[in-house]
């Protein structure tokens, strides 16, 4: 049976993101949440398996009955079983099809694999020893730390309370469930390893150091990937890196919300900090975004529920608006939730354009499964705000449409802007991804998929991105840091990163430690390293470290690598 | 007359991509001129790449013809900036090819990559087998794309096509993708397949889509029907994007409600 398939994130996976070598990171990520009337049409029931085909490869899934998907749609958890179907064809956008993709689906008696093996299958070889601990040193006794800065969402959240003791964060306070979860992660990898005819030795830092240098020295199209989960300082040396090498540099945007940059650069940010929204927004639109889950504090903090300056009564005089395919954890919550068909945000703006424009007359009487009336009614509520705020999440930038989506949302935020005040704000995911596009702006002009091959910038996702130029097997030489591509990325782009010398640069053991050549630990920023962050609203936070190090972190770690391809040119 | 003869070598690494401006007639008038192209962050002579062999002599660019055989499937950016003269690649043809010509003739007998004669300004581009995304469009951030000239495709394009075209035409024989001439601006898209989508923002310019749309956009004004000339094909004329003004005009056979 062929079904359309969206896949996000939910609260379990992110959850998991800092413990991916354990059962339950891959129990929450093959899940299939799926509407009943489907199963039934499957013949099966919920809990029951099914095994999901696209061009690109099949794997086994546990379906979960959900009347919050619409019939015809399924939604899967993001990561590695996701990624193992699907095709790398990113329309020369940078960002595949992470939803609005056809699937095949039928049921079957077999059990879903685990997250290791399926980075086997796709080349690697699994890292899943006992968990080697954590190598931070903290003060004698019991210490409370406040103001500590979350390093886990684009929220940067930064009045985390955190209790250390024994060398180790033992509770966190104020932090939501992901930041919990982060905060309290300890399988940090201890020493670097390397992969010796498919088994991992134990290295040291120098010999890492050189085998990497030496690697990206020589490559002819060496690849630099990841940096959102690294602070800008990092970032800034791995520019000088890339553009030393002659390499290509590219961040997570190229798979999130780059569409939202490229949008921006064809007609402009209307933007404003998240203080203005706190304090000033009285109707609030998330489209295609779900905070419950993937800024589970955003709601309380800047949008939703606290006091605002400017506003009498708050929580009451809001309205929040949600557009989504599904009848996601925030749709529940909010005032008003317009479902729309897979695919169909585009359209949707386009009326709503229109209907602000007053051409409502031309209007059919649905769009994208929203009636006339209802697109007239929400119109209305729209124009009556005394500043409104749209947030918009990777629903429009990995659906069909990418960027353009995105595009006809700043259009209508500029229509309703001749009414009214209106702003939008992209929901940046990884901590410093909005980060990364502004160190890399100011440094080479560009905000992701910088390619330096030819000794200048030049930037063209769908070309210089890196999903695409892995997927075209261009990439000869891949340096991860501050991502994580072996749960993230398509299955060809892994099984071309298996091929090659591939080097991770991060605190913990993930999936692309399969798929690499080599992994080298360091110290973790907000942890035991400490640098310069950006929230979502592109406002610069310095992101502290709670414990001293005894590893090198990311900046040093690069600084080195520098430093040695240098002395040997 | 000229006849420049560049055969691809078997390359170690053929995943490696090619860049390969400097292939433009011009650059061959003078025989003896070194030309390089960049493999990968390479800087290569033209023969580390390709065997070149030529025959004839001439004065002026209008006069030489450059063929192209081999896996030429990731040489990038061949005909980029050509203003005379005459390229035909018997085979593929990797990304820009075309980009910013302004005069003279390229055939590609095979496939085409993406951005194929982008913000191209005057002279023809034929491409036999199937064009990539972006066809005829613009740079990322670029107001308009294509300005002038035709671009021909007997196969199929990509999604993107014609994005933000602002003048000449583009014709596409077969079927199209996603959002073709979003944006389009002034000139002529005709696409005697199936499209989705189609001319999304646009705010001039026409197109005619002989096939059907799916996932017609809701912000077309219907304005009647009309018979075209040439096909005696009934069709649907629409003005739009009214989401933008509406000034461009859209004629389709027939159509799928998004």
């Amino acid at each position: 049976m062929k079904l359309m398939m969206n896949s996000g994130r939910t609260v379990k996976q992110g959850e998991q993101l800092y413990y991916k070598e354990s059962r339950e990171y891959s129990e929450q990520t093959s899940l299939c949440f799926i509407h009943p009337f489907d199963l039934f049409r499957l013949g099966i029931e919920g809990s029951e398996n099914v095994e999901i085909e696209t061009p690109s490869g099949k794997t086994v899934f546990k379906t979960v009955a959900s009347e919050d998907v619409f019939p015809g749609d399924i939604f899967l958890p993001c990561g590695p079983y996701t990624n193992f179907i699907l095709p790398p064809k990113t329309h020369s956008t940078g960002a595949p099809d992470f939803k609005t993709l056809q699937v095949e689906i039928r049921p079957t008696e077999k059990e879903p694999l685990s997250a290791w093996d399926l980075l086997e299958a796709e080349g690697g070889a699994r890292y899943d020893g006992p968990s080697e601990g954590c190598p931070t040193r903290s003060p004698d006794g019991e210490t409370k730390i406040q103001d500590v800065v979350c390093p886990l969402c684009g929220c940067l959240c930064d009045d985390i309370e955190l209790t250390i003791r024994d060398n180790r964060i033992v509770a966190c306070d104020n932090g939501c469930t992901l930041s919990n979860a982060k905060f309290l992660a300890t399988n940090r990898l201890i020493s670097p390893i390397k992969k010796v005819d498919g088994r991992w030795e134990r290295i040291g830092y120098d010999e890492a150091i050189k085998y990497t240098a030496d690697v990206l020295r020589t490559a002819e199209r060496p690849l630099l990937f990841g940096w959102s989960g690294t602070h800008g300082e990092a970032q800034c040396i791995g520019v000088s890196i890339a553009e030393l090498i002659g390499g290509t540099i590219d961040n997570c945007s190229s798979e999130c919300h780059g569409p939202s940059i490229m949008a921006i650069q064809e007609v402009g940010h209307p933007g404003c900090t998240l203080g203005q929204v706190r304090n000033r927004a009285d109707v609030i639109v998330y489209w295609g975004a779900n905070p419950i889950a993937a800024h589970p504090r955003h709601m309380s903090r800047y949008s939703t529920y606290p006091d605002g300056f400017f506003l009498d009564n708050s929580f009451r005089d809001r309205t929040v608006i949600v557009f989504d395919v599904r009848k996601s954890e925030t749709a529940k919550v909010a005032d008003e939730f317009v479902q729309i068909k897979s695919g169909g945000d585009y359209a949707v703006f386009s009326a709503l354009r229109a209907i602000v424009r007053g051409k409502e007359e031309i209007i059919p009487e649905t769009v994208a499964g929203v009636s006339r009336e209802e697109l007239i009614r929400i119109a209305k509520i729209l124009l009556g705000a005394r500043f409104g705020a749209f947030f918009t999440g990777i629903g429009l930038t990995q659906s069909r449409g990418k960027y353009k989506n995105v595009r006809n949302a700043v259009e209508l935020v500029d229509e309703l802007s001749r009414h009214t005040k209106y702003t939008l704000t992209p929901m940046r995911g990884h901590w410093n991804v909005y980060g990364t596009n502004q160190t890399f702006t100011y440094m080479t002009g560009y905000p992701y998929a910088v390619d330096f091959s030819h000794g200048v910038a030049y930037f063209n996702p769908g070309e210089t991105s890196a999903i695409d130029m892995l997927s075209k097997k261009e990439v000869d030489a891949c340096v991860i840091i501050g991502s994580d591509p072996g749960a993230h990325f398509p299955r060809a782009c892994n099984e071309h990163l298996a091929t090659i010398p591939t080097i991770v640069i991060d605190p913990f053991p993930i999936m692309s430690t399969a798929i690499a050549t080599m992994h080298i630990p360091v110290a973790e920023t907000g942890v035991d390293a400490e640098g310069t962050a950006y929230r979502m609203d592109a406002i610069p936070l310095w992101v502290k470290k709670v414990m001293e190090p005894t590893q090198p972190d990311d900046a040093e770690v690069l600084r080195r690598i520098y430093d040695a391809i240098k002395e040997a040119m | 007359m000229m006849t420049v003869h560049l055969e691809v070598k078997k390359r170690k690494n053929p995943y490696i991509p090619i860049e390969a401006d400097e292939i433009i007639p011009k650059n061959f008038i003078n025989k003896d001129q070194e030309l390089f192209v960049w493999r990968g962050n390479r800087k290569v002579p033209l023969e580390e790449v390709f065997l070149k062999r030529i025959e004839g002599t001439a004065s002026y660019a209008k006069e030489i013809e450059i063929v192209i055989t081999g896996e030429s499937g990731r040489i990038k950016r061949v005909g980029e900036y050509m203003d005379a003269g005459a390229i035909l690649i018997e085979g593929d043809i990797g990304m820009h090819c075309g980009n910013f010509m302004s005069g003279g003739t390229i055939e590609i007998r095979g496939d085409a990559d993406a951005w194929l004669g982008r913000e191209m300004t005057g002279g023809t581009i034929v491409c036999r087998g199937n064009a990539g995304d972006y066809c005829g469009s613009g740079y990322r951030g670029e107001k308009k794309g294509m300005r002038g000239g035709t671009v021909e495709v007997f196969g199929d394009a990509g999604d993107f096509t014609a994005e933000a075209l602002a003048g000449g035409t583009i014709v596409v024989h077969g079927n199209a993708g996603d959002l073709c001439g979003a944006e389009m601006k002034g000139g002529a898209l005709v696409i005697h397949g199936n499209a989705s989508r189609v001319c999304g923002n646009m705010s001039g310019g026409t197109c005619t889509v002989y096939g059907t749309v799916a996932d017609m956009l809701p912000t077309f004004a219907y304005v009647g029907t009309t018979e075209d000339p040439d096909s005696r094909t009934a069709l649907t004329e629409f003005a739009g994007d009214v989401a933008n003004r509406g000034k461009g005009r859209l004629l389709v056979h027939s159509f799928i409600r998004a």
